[in-house]
This record gives structure tokens, C-alpha cells and sequence, in this order.
């Protein structure tokens, strides 16, 4: 698989921390652990060393106090001398979250890496309701902060500037996955993505590119497109069911 | 046939140091077979790993980052430590005219308490913050060197005289073989230079070969281990990046300031200045 490719090519210092963590987690859940998961940008081959996180996921069939009091050791030193950022699912949730997750999901599902037991994500079902939903949420959400954006800026560029790219960043997988229903392909590199999204919404998306140069421009472009994003989600409505 | 010459009845000079040669080898391997004996028999008296605390495996709780900081450096990493944690927990201030001291902030370490106590009322220089928190360190040494030596985290008195006497023994074997020789030459007036040279020789020889691998008590090697185990969060701390206060005093216990780069206490208020903004830039989980 090409996510076991991408594993094996984070230098051999993080596999072990990794695998290390892999053995402390067996060892204090047993049974109970069902599976290690990597996504995130080591699955999707984006991970830059020193600078990434490590994304993880630690699958349990419960997740009791005792247990995850157990685990607090390993997963700290896992997170201070690697960055592994680990999120604790119980497996019975997984599918039943898939509704108020989607876009989380959809990105597990299409880049992880199982490192131990079973891929809980394999059979898993989206909605493309649920998708359209989420995406409308996650831009609505980033146009509400965009306002605070300004406001806590008060006239600094250099800090509208960090803020906004702060909120292009999040902007990444919505738009990423309100692309693909409108049948546009487009890689993940985020400014693939705005370029894509621009071009489709009529959005110049140059100023993205100089988010820190012209931040007002940015934000600009960036609440045009947001606007123009939410309306084409509406429309995708009736759009076939997606996954 | 050539007349034997001293010692050994040898009959040539490369006889002569043939035989010293393998002497000394001798000499190198006991010592470090003693050595390795004298490093087992220290291993099992040692006191087992404190339970709880400071184990191989477990970064410190922030209650043990006093004692992390008194293991790896005494005194003065103590002090140091001491002297973050009061920028950071906000009572201790650095302003154009010196230093503010605060009153007390709720939650705050034991020892921050002291540090403030044995500061002058309001306003402090420099050489004030530096000699009261060595005085709050040294105290707290004192009151813990029977903890931590009980605990292994401190090699003990008996511990660094054993080690000693495994490496020396050998020495002093080698060193007066070469000496008795010397002293022999120089008496038949023959061969001085060359009973001289081998016994320099035979010194160099000895410490490069026999130099006793470095014993790191319980202590020490969990330092080791947790500077390891702390990589991650040093770079991204020292790169800029925002952290717990937590985060920022275990890295002050674990490697320094200096680690942290030139800024400590500014990069402290800093962190705990923009802790809003990394809670704004979060994505959720979608």
C-alpha cells in the first residue's frame, strides 16, 4: 500500500518512537486495544520533518478511566518526543459518528495507514447529506471568525495577515471535498485547492499566495469565495450520494 | 648468543618490549574486568528505581521538575528553574527599571514562595533574582540529598570511592611495573631512555584502553533518557512554537534555558501571552 510506503519513509528515529508507543499500548490495553491508525499528513505524504505532526489514532473496544489513566504515560512521551498527536476513538462510535464527522472520516478513509489490528475505516459509509452539511457548517464557522479576525487585528497587518492564513488552512478539506462533488479533481496541497475553488467560483485567488505581503486583499478574496463556496454548496443538494 | 639484557633475560630491546607489551595488556585487561565486576556488584546495591517518580518510560509530573533540574545540574539548574517558574507563573516581572515582584498568584510552587520571600519588597535587580534563587536551591539540596541518594538519583560517597579503587588497582599495578623498571635501569646505568619511554608509553596505553566506561547512576540516566524523550517538544518550543507552561519548565528541568534559546523568561511571557490565539486557530474535527 502506498500509505505503508509513506510510513516507512519517516526517518527511523520517529518509526521507532512509533513503535515503541505501539508496544506500551499493547502492553497496558491488551485486548482491548483494537487498532493504531496513522492519517493526516504522513498518509498523505505531506509530512515535513521536525514541523508535522504525527496524527494517530488509538481505536479501543472501551475506554474506561483506569485505561486511559494507563495510557497517559506513553502517548506523552509519544507526543514530546515525536509529535504524535493521538485521538482516543472507541470502535463501537466510529460508525454511528460518521453523520456529524464526515469530512474527518471521509480523509481517514481515504489516507491511513494501519499500523496495528483491524481498519475500522474500511467499510465505512458517508453520506453525501452529511458531507454537504459539514461543509456548509466549517465555511459558515471560518466566515464568523473572519469578523473577529479583523476586529482582533485592529488595523495590524502582520497579525490580519496570520490570521487569515490560519483560516485558509482550515477552509483546506471543506472546499477540498465540496470540489470533488462537483466532480472538479484537485490534489490536497492547499493552494491547489483555493486555485481550484477560485477558477470554479470566479474568485482570483492570487491573493491567497500573498496572504502575509497584502492581508487585506487576502481576507477579501477570502470572504468572496466563502460566500460564493456556502451558495454552491446549497445547490449540490441534490447531488448523487457520495462514498 | 647475544648477553641477556635486563629484565626478563631478554636478548634484544624488541624482546624487551615485546614483554612489556603483553604485561601491559594484562595490566589493561584486569582492569577492566575489575572494573566491569566493580560496576556489577555497584548495579545490584544501588537502591531500586523510585516507584512512581522519576521512572525511565514516564516524563516528570511538574511536582517532580524540581527534582529533575536538581539531577542534572544542582544548584545552579535548580536556580534557574526556580527563576522561570516565577516569570512564568506571572508574579516576577521584567520592566525598563528592573525587576517587579508581585504578590503571590494563586497555585504557585513552594519554592516560589521562598524565591519571593528572600527578594527585596516590590522592586529587585538582577543580582538579587540571581543570588536569592541560588540561596532557595542550595536549601533545597540540602533538605533533598538524602532523598535522592536514597533513591539512586545521586551516585553515593561509597558508590564514587568503589569506582575509583576498581580503576585504580590496575593503575598502580601497570604505572609501578614500568616505575620498578626505571629504577632498575637507572641503577645499571643501561637502557634508561628506552625503560623510560615504555613506561610513558604504558600510561598512555592504560587510560586510553582501561578508562572505565562511563557509570551513570539512576539519575542520571533518566536525564539522558528524558532529554531523548523531550526532542519534539524542544524544537517546537525553541523554534517559536506555543506551549503549556507545563511544557515550557519541564524542558527548563530536562535541558536548560539555554536550550530554549537566548529568551527565556521573554519567550515565557510570550507564550503565556498568546495561549488565546492557539485556542482560535484549532480545526476540530469535521
Amino acid at each position: 500500500m502506498l500509505g505503508d510506503y509513506y510510513y516507512r519513509k519517516l526517518p527511523r528515529k520517529v518509526q521507532g518512537r512509533i513503535e515503541a508507543m505501539l508496544h506500551d499500548l499493547e502492553a497496558i490495553a491488551g485486548a482491548e486495544l483494537r487498532s493504531v491508525i496513522v492519517h493526516g499528513s504522513v498518509a498523505r505524504a505531506e509530512w515535513i520533518e521536525g514541523k508535522s505532526d504525527i496524527d494517530v489514532i488509538v481505536v479501543l473496544g472501551s475506554a474506561p478511566r483506569a485505561t486511559l489513566t494507563a495510557l497517559g504515560d506513553c502517548l506523552a512521551v509519544a507526543r514530546t518526543a515525536a509529535r504524535v498527536d493521538a485521538m482516543i476513538l472507541v470502535e463501537s462510535e466510529i460508525a454511528r459518528a460518521s453523520d456529524v464527522f464526515p469530512l474527518f472520516y471521509q480523509d481517514i478513509r481515504e489516507h491511513h495507514i494501519v499500523l496495528f489490528g483491524s481498519d475500522p475505516f474500511a467499510e465505512l459509509t458517508i453520506e453525501s447529506a452529511h458531507l454537504r452539511l459539514r461543509i456548509e457548517q466549517e465555511l459558515r464557522d471560518v466566515a464568523i471568525r473572519l469578523r473577529r479576525v479583523v476586529t482582533d487585528a485592529r488595523g495590524e497587518p502582520a497579525a490580519l495577515g496570520h490570521a487569515v492564513a490560519r483560516q485558509l488552512r482550515r477552509v483546506r478539506f471543506p472546499l477540498h471535498t465540496m470540489l470533488r462533488m462537483m466532480n472538479v479533481e484537485v490534489g490536497h496541497e492547499l493552494m491547489a485547492v483555493l486555485e481550484k475553488a477560485g477558477r470554479k467560483l470566479d474568485v482570483d485567488s492570487v491573493a491567497f499566495r500573498r496572504v502575509y505581503e497584502r492581508p487585506e486583499a487576502a481576507f477579501d478574496a477570502l470572504v468572496t469565495l466563502l460566500d460564493r463556496a456556502i451558495d454552491a454548496v446549497d445547490r449540490l443538494e441534490a447531488a448523487p450520494p457520495h462514498g | 648468543m647475544a648477553e641477556p639484557t635486563f629484565p626478563f633475560d631478554a636478548e634484544s630491546d624488541l624482546e624487551v618490549a615485546l614483554v612489556h607489551g603483553a604485561l601491559l595488556l594484562v595490566g589493561v585487561l584486569v582492569a577492566k574486568q575489575l572494573e566491569q565486576i566493580a560496576a556489577s556488584l555497584l548495579e545490584q546495591a544501588a537502591p531500586a528505581a523510585p516507584r512512581d517518580k522519576l521512572v525511565i518510560g514516564k516524563l516528570p509530573l511538574p511536582a517532580d521538575h524540581d527534582r529533575v533540574a536538581l539531577v542534572r545540574g544542582g544548584v545552579p539548574a535548580l536556580a534557574e528553574l526556580v527563576r522561570e517558574r516565577a516569570f512564568a507563573e506571572g508574579w516576577l516581572t521584567r520592566d525598563d527599571e528592573g525587576l517587579a515582584v508581585g504578590a503571590a498568584v494563586p497555585g504557585e510552587a513552594a519554592l516560589s514562595t521562598a524565591l519571593r520571600a528572600a527578594l527585596p519588597f516590590a522592586r529587585a535587580r538582577e543580582a538579587d533574582l540571581e543570588r536569592a534563587s541560588r540561596s532557595v536551591a542550595a536549601r533545597t539540596l540540602d533538605q533533598n540529598a538524602g532523598t535522592l541518594e536514597s533513591r539512586g538519583l545521586v551516585p553515593s560517597t561509597t558508590q564514587r570511592v568503589a569506582a575509583l579503587t576498581a580503576y585504580a588497582l590496575p593503575a598502580v599495578g601497570v604505572v609501578g611495573l614500568g616505575v620498578s623498571r626505571v629504577l632498575r635501569a637507572t641503577s645499571l646505568h643501561a637502557g634508561v631512555a628506552l625503560a623510560v619511554a615504555q613506561l610513558v608509553l604504558s600510561i598512555i596505553v592504560f587510560v586510553a584502553a582501561a578508562r572505565p566506561r562511563r557509570r551513570t547512576n539512576a539519575g542520571e540516566r533518566y536525564v539522558l533518557w528524558l532529554q531523548e524523550a523531550t526532542q519534539a517538544l524542544l524544537e517546537d518550543v525553541s523554534n517559536g512554537g506555543l506551549g503549556r507552561r507545563e511544557d515550557f519548565l519541564l524542558l527548563v528541568a530536562a535541558h536548560g534555558a539555554h536550550a530554549l534559546g537566548t529568551s527565556g523568561h521573554a519567550r515565557t511571557a510570550m507564550r503565556l501571552s498568546t495561549t488565546s490565539e492557539q485556542s482560535e486557530g484549532g480545526g476540530g474535527t469535521g
